[in-house]
Parts: C-alpha cells; structure tokens; sequence
C-alpha cells in the first residue's frame, strides 16, 4: 500500500468522478480535518516518549476498528521507516505536514487504501483525521471524517469538555477542531487583476485564503486553498454550509472572469494559452515553477475550449507529478540533480501532451 | 495586492485575526511571512505544499503579539498537575501540553479564545461516551434550531415530528434527573 501511495500521483480518491457536472476545473478537492488528543495522555508537543510511543500503539490497534466503520483496507506507516525524499512526497502529495517531514520518531501515518482518508498521529495533536473528497464535496469528506472519529472515540475516550469542546495544544483548534477546506484553481481571477478584492473579501468574511504554492512573487499555478478560521460558537454543519456559500461565491466570481477574458482581448488571450501549451509541448528543460503556470494557462485554454482536451487528470496528475521529490520517484532516481530534474520534468509533460 | 511589509512583493499569504471582536488583516508576501516564523510555523515552511497544515500559530512574536496585545503575557501562575506546565510556559510556545491545562488555566483560557474565535459558547459535536446529560442537551438544542429552521420555511409537517422529538428527549432528561 505505502508504494502504491509513493508511486501513483493521484490517490484513488482524486480519480473518482466528481458529483457536479460542470465541464471547468475550478473546484480541486475538499478537504476536512479533525484535530483531537486522548484524555489523559500528555499532547505531543511536551515530547514525552511515553505518551508518544502509547499514541502510536493506539492506532495501530484501531486498524481493523477503522476497516469496520468504512470498510477500507488501513495501514499504519512509521515515518521513520521512511526515507527523507519519501517522506517530502507525502508533503509533495498533502498527506502529512511539513512539520511532521522533519521529526519523524513516534509519529506515523494510517492511511486508508485509497488515501481518501489520512490520519497523521503525534503531529501537533495526538491525532489529526484527514478525509478529502474530489471537487466542492465537503459534506461527504466531512461524513468519512465522522465514521473514522466515531470509530476511535468507540475504543479511547477523547480529551473533550462541555466548556470549550475538543480540546487541542493550539487555542486555535479548540471547540470542534474542525478545519474545512477546499482547493480552487483561480487563474482567470488573477490574470483580470480581480483576485485581490476578492481575497479580501473572503478575508472579511472570517476565511482564511493562501497560495497553494506560494514561493516567488504569485500564488503559482494560481491554486488556492479557502478554509475557514473558527472553531468555536459554530458548529461542523453550519460552518460547511457557509464555507460552500464562500466557495459557490467564489466559483460564480471566477466564471465571470473567464467571461470577461472572452469579452476582452480574446486573441491576445489565445495567444497566451497556445504559447504555453506550444512550450509544454517542445520544451527541453523546465523548472517546478515554470512548469505550474504554464500548466494553469493551459488548463485553463482547456477549459474554455481553445485547446485540445487532455482528460480530467491531467491537471491535477502533473501539478503532482512535476514536484522536485516525486518526480525522482517517478523516475526511479533516488536523487537528480536540479537539471535532470527540469529536463525529466519536461519530458513527462511532453508525453503527457502527447497522450 | 502588496504585501504590508515590504510593499514590493504580491502578497500570497493572508490572514484574519480576531482581537476583541475586532477584525486585523495582514497580507504578506511568502519572504516576508517566513521572517515571522521559524521553520516550523507555516509563515515559515511556506514552501510547496506547505500550506495546508496551520500549525504553530503562536510561536514567533508576530502572533503572540496579536493575540495578547495587553499585559496578558507576563502573567504567572500555578503549574499544571497533568504536565507540568505554567501559563508562561504557554506564553512562549503557545501550546498547551495536555488536556487538563484547560481546566487549570481555564480563568486565563476564557479570555484568550474569546479573542480568539469571537465566541466562547462550543457548538459541535460531543463524544458518544461519558457525557449522557450534556449529549442530549446538545441534541435538544440543535433540534431546536432546526425547528426554528422548519417553522419559517412553513415545512409544519417536519416541525411537528422534531418537536415531537425534543418532547422525548427532554422527558428522558428530566427523569434522569429525578
């Protein structure tokens, strides 16, 4: 299971039709997190092995307890067993934090075998249960949260009090511990110049909005992540429904952005996508960075059907795929230097293109 | 938009904070959020992919600065008899260490998440264990809201049934109180 979730670029979660049917890849994924600690047990933060080596016990033994509730196959993987560039592709892949990359005795992954759900154990809290779900679809990834959360808390009593709810190292989780979100891509947004006023609106709204990759002067790849901020005087359920309203909002903004690309400088719009799709399909050599814009301007061409489709995974697989640590993998490289890497990276798009 | 700092770079990193029910923006730019945070906050490891996990909030004085503006960090107190924490111990890292910090900082607590979140009335979900009582009141009062919910969307049908439920659940509450 660990090297099917080491070698695939799309989880099996990611490959599921989504449930709306409309043609444009705005929405990516949602995703819930749960942030809960075991009564009586010291939080991982006090770094005391004990508690950190009863934790991991824990949840191993709750394995055939998860593969009842939903029944998937789950799997406990140490992350010491782990070498450091398998570890980076599970950040590279958003199934562990980098935090947790970096300190990696006691803490483990359960994982279930179609990585729809991810639980990191001993990461700031004892557990964070991760469920994720293709396209705006939180109120599914939300239930997978809830049978997983039933499942444990059916075998170990939680850290929870009637005053301040789920209790969690970070004052800022504290209540339902509750963390929705959902991945946009926004690239009609930012080339209008609208994304600004519209990120500040959110904010307003008591949302938080980041850069998905965020190095260099621009969100690359114009990919965004919304959730939201409060954990308590709201509830699970209202705090999905608002969040949806924000992102419904945000898809309706994003569309008339597109529609004012069609209504501007449409040549000049064309010109844009067919040179890049023109560089993905001839390039020798390309950068991470370069690799994600380009692949933001033609998804986008694709989806206002100027360019040729390529499939509905074609986005999703090579944001992944051109990652510096998958990439390697992908190849079957335990390490590359940076120019092989560009040049590997171009490759694979190409034959993507190709495809 | 620029980010607030260096007014140079397109800020890509944005954050809300919520101090006495009044709402602080910071927009920044991934350099200068890294300089806020070390290399475990998520100003700081704002690399690729690094974004969906928000931990560490508390952990440079960017933060700390914000969340206690006044007088609230020199504040010392009793140790916690669960892990051995102070509430200066928490000051500076901005975690608490187990789950009973929260009851014995709980005076110091209020204030905090209040700032915080804005609210200090926990709405969720509760544990199927231990907590009988205060289950079933929960469960009361979220049916209760659906009613209100029910009644102005004129679905009287429904109405009917959720009230006939929150009758039978405030019945067993009161004969476990008996």
């Amino acid at each position: 299971m660990l090297d099917r979730i080491l070698d695939e670029p799309l989880s099996n979660w990611l490959k599921r039709p989504e449930q709306s049917d409309t043609k444009e890849h705005i929405v990516i994924s949602s995703r819930i997190r749960l942030a809960r600690n075991f009564k009586d047990i010291v939080f991982t933060n006090r770094q005391d092995k004990e508690a950190l080596a009863k934790v991991d016990t824990m949840m191993r033994g709750i394995l055939g307890v998860l593969k009842k509730a939903d029944g998937h196959e789950y799997s406990s993987i140490s992350l010491d067993k782990l070498s450091d560039a398998e570890r980076e592709i599970l950040v590279e892949k958003h199934l562990i934090s980098p935090a947790m990359a970096q300190k990696a005795p006691y803490r483990a992954l359960v994982v279930s075998d179609d990585a729809s759900v991810a639980v990191m154990v001993n990461e700031e809290d004892h557990i964070r249960i991760q469920a994720m779900a293709p396209g705006l679809d939180l109120s599914s990834a939300y239930a997978h949260a809830v049978q997983v959360d039933d499942a444990i808390e059916s075998k170990y009593d939680y850290a929870f009090n009637e005053h301040f709810g789920y209790l969690t190292a970070c004052p800022t989780n504290v209540g339902t511990g509750m963390r929705a979100s959902v991945m946009m891509h926004l690239p009609a947004l930012v080339m209008t110049g609208r994304i600004n006023r519209v990120v500040r609106s959110i904010l307003q709204l008591g949302y938080s909005v980041r850069g998905l990759y965020g190095e260099g002067s621009d969100a690359l790849g114009h990919i965004y992540q919304v959730s939201n901020q409060l954990t308590m005087g709201i509830s699970e359920e209202d705090t999905i429904a608002q969040l949806e309203k924000v992102i419904n909002g945000l898809v309706a903004e994003e569309r008339k952005a597109r529609q004012a690309l069609h209504d501007g400088d449409w040549e000049a719009f064309e010109d844009r996508v067919w040179r890049a799709y023109g560089t993905l399909e001839y390039a020798r050599r390309l950068s991470g960075e370069e690799a994600l814009s380009l692949l933001s301007d033609v998804q986008l061409g694709m989806d206002m059907e100027i360019l040729p489709k390529k499939g509905d995974t074609f986005f999703n697989e090579l944001i992944v795929i051109t990652r510096p640590n998958f990439l390697a993998k992908y190849a079957g490289k335990d390490a590359m230097t940076a120019s092989e890497r560009d040049s590997y990276r171009a490759k694979v798009i190409r034959s993507y293109i190709e495809k | 938009m620029l980010c607030d700092e260096c007014k140079k770079k397109e800020a890509t990193v944005h954050m809300t904070s919520v101090i006495n029910n009044k709402k602080t923006e910071s927009h920044l730019c991934a350099d200068c959020a890294a300089k806020h945070g070390g290399s475990g906050s998520p100003f700081g490891t704002f690399g690729f992919g690094g974004s969906i996990f928000d931990n560490d909030f508390f952990t440079n004085d960017f933060f700390t600065n914000a969340v206690y503006p006044d007088g609230m960090l020199g504040r010392r107190g009793q140790t916690c008899s669960g892990c051995g924490m102070t509430f200066a111990d928490f000051n500076r890292t901005g975690k608490f260490g187990c789950d009973r910090c929260y009851e014995t900082f709980a005076s110091e607590i209020d204030p905090l998440v209040k700032r915080l979140q804005g609210s200090l009335d926990y709405e969720g979900r509760v544990p199927g264990r231990g907590t009988g009582v205060f289950k079933t009141k929960h469960q009361i009062k979220r049916l209760r809201q659906e009613l209100t919910k029910a009644i102005q969307a004129e679905h009287f049908e429904e109405a009917a049934k959720l009230r006939d439920e929150i009758k039978v659940l405030e019945d067993s509450l009161q004969q476990g109180e008996a």
